[in-house]
């Protein structure tokens, strides 16, 4: 899997608050404030949640897959997809 | 969604957006123009403000700006702003700077703050005859140099007064040239403020109307932003005039819930009543958020309230009521029109 084995960690200079489920994050990274707010849904929320350092994916994943009954092979891909792009936006890092 | 998309999405579910956080009133500087009366009331202790702190949290608050005083004039500030910072807020910091050494500049950094905002009044003659203190200048510039190269996000900003609109302009390039720092839109720095204790000694340090306009125009010039004269909006009356109890919170050292800095409240106190009992149901708070354009009746049909910074507490401050007319505004509001018809007279 990669990447994944590590324990992903949300970066520090990230605001976020989770409210009825949702989560909403702002970043003030770089030289310029982004005016962009990122929320996430229900079950973003709850990886985001889990996202803490001590989780691994494959823990997150099995997780998922105990809460919302799906496949372990779809909540893998799902998970890897939501990473990738939290990732990318700098909200999460592996350290 | 933009963050003014989720201020209004925030503040319909009746989540204060920002919190401005006033650590203490004490401060090493003495400047002319200060709102804060010489009344320094019982601060709270650093596990009172970290309580605070959870409390914002809860509701859902996620935006918090520290201020002061001098918030680096309290012994705890490191404490507060790691603990603020493991609550996962966007902190804005308002500081003079004078106290920032390379040590705490450090311990800023680590808490990865979203800005540090900086007063500076002009340039060293000028700022130390505004805070009345000898080497604040130098202090100040240092602690501005010493945080970029830690890259810390540091925005520059003034108060307009008497004293230094001459020299803002050439300030604002110094600033954006030679510190390699933004510096922030002072139109709210045209407002001055009373004494929190009634006193109006600020107001001396006002411009007059002929220097309103010529410092209006110069920064309109200079700011290529602004080169526009805004267009008139629909009536918008339905709107909120502004955030104060909607979007917008304060709390005071001694832990008491205001709508903003203007509007102190009475029987506010977060040690006996919660934040949610005064957010909802205080009546000064449920006024303000009831407030509408179209409840400034000397308003209705002003043909200068496009350039209008609708302030409720000046209002309340200068007539004795939030929906009244506020004579301010509405000289500053004809100095900005004024000063737009000069621009594009000038560009034409």
């Amino acid at each position: 899997m990669g990447k994944l084995r590590v324990f992903p960690q949300k970066t520090r200079d990230l605001a976020w608050r989770i409210i009825d489920d949702e989560t909403i994050l702002l970043s003030f990274r770089g030289k310029r404030v982004r005016d962009v707010v990122y929320t996430l849904n229900s079950t973003a929320t709850y990886i985001w949640k889990l996202i803490d350092g001590k989780h691994s994916p494959e823990d997150i994943a099995g997780r998922i897959v105990d809460k919302y009954g799906i496949s372990p092979r779809v909540a893998l891909a799902k998970l890897r997809a939501l990473m990738k792009d939290l990732s990318g936006r700098g909200y999460i890092y592996y350290p | 969604m933009t963050q003014h998309e989720l201020r209004l999405r925030l503040a319909r579910r009746g989540i204060p957006w920002t919190c401005l956080f006033e650590l203490t009133y004490r401060c090493n500087l003495q400047c002319v123009h200060c709102y804060l009366g010489t009344n320094n009331p019982k601060e709270m202790n650093t596990d009172e403000v970290c309580g605070v702190l959870d409390t914002l949290k809860q509701v859902g608050c996620i935006s918090l700006i520290l201020s002061g005083g001098e918030i680096f004039a309290r012994k705890d500030i490191v404490k507060i702003l790691q603990y603020a910072r493991a609550s996962h807020f966007a902190l804005r910091l308002f500081t003079n700077g004078t106290l920032i050494d390379r040590a705490m500049a450090e311990a800023i950094a680590q808490v990865k703050p979203w800005v540090v905002e900086i007063s500076l009044y002009g340039f060293r003659d000028v700022h130390e005859q505004v805070t009345r203190v000898k080497g604040s200048f130098d202090d100040t510039v240092r602690a501005i140099e010493i945080l970029r190269g830690r890259q810390i996000r540091v925005y520059v900003k003034s108060v307009v007064m008497k004293q230094n609109w001459a020299e803002l302009p050439g300030l604002q390039q110094y600033v954006q040239r030679k510190l390699k720092v933004q510096w922030r839109s002072i139109d709210g720095g045209l407002q001055i403020s009373p004494c929190d204790n009634g006193s109006k000694r600020p107001f001396l340090f006002r411009l007059s109307d002929r220097q309103l306009e010529k410092y209006m125009l110069a920064a309109l010039t200079l700011n290529k932003t602004a080169k526009r004269n805004p267009e008139i909006r629909a009536a918008g009356e339905n709107e909120h005039v502004c955030g104060a109890a909607f979007t917008a919170c304060n709390i005071t050292p001694s832990g008491e819930l205001n709508p903003c800095l203007q509007i102190r409240a009475k029987d506010n106190s977060l040690k006996s009543k919660s934040f949610t009992e005064i957010w909802q149901e205080h009546p000064l708070f449920r006024q303000l958020r009831s407030l509408r354009r179209g409840d400034r009746q000397e308003c209705l049909g002003c043909k200068d309230s496009v350039h209008c910074f609708l302030c409720p507490g000046m209002a309340l401050i200068e007539r004795g009521s939030l929906s009244a007319r506020s004579p301010e505004a509405c000289r500053l509001a004809r100095g900005w029109k004024n000063a737009y018809r000069l621009l594009d007279k000038h560009l034409a």
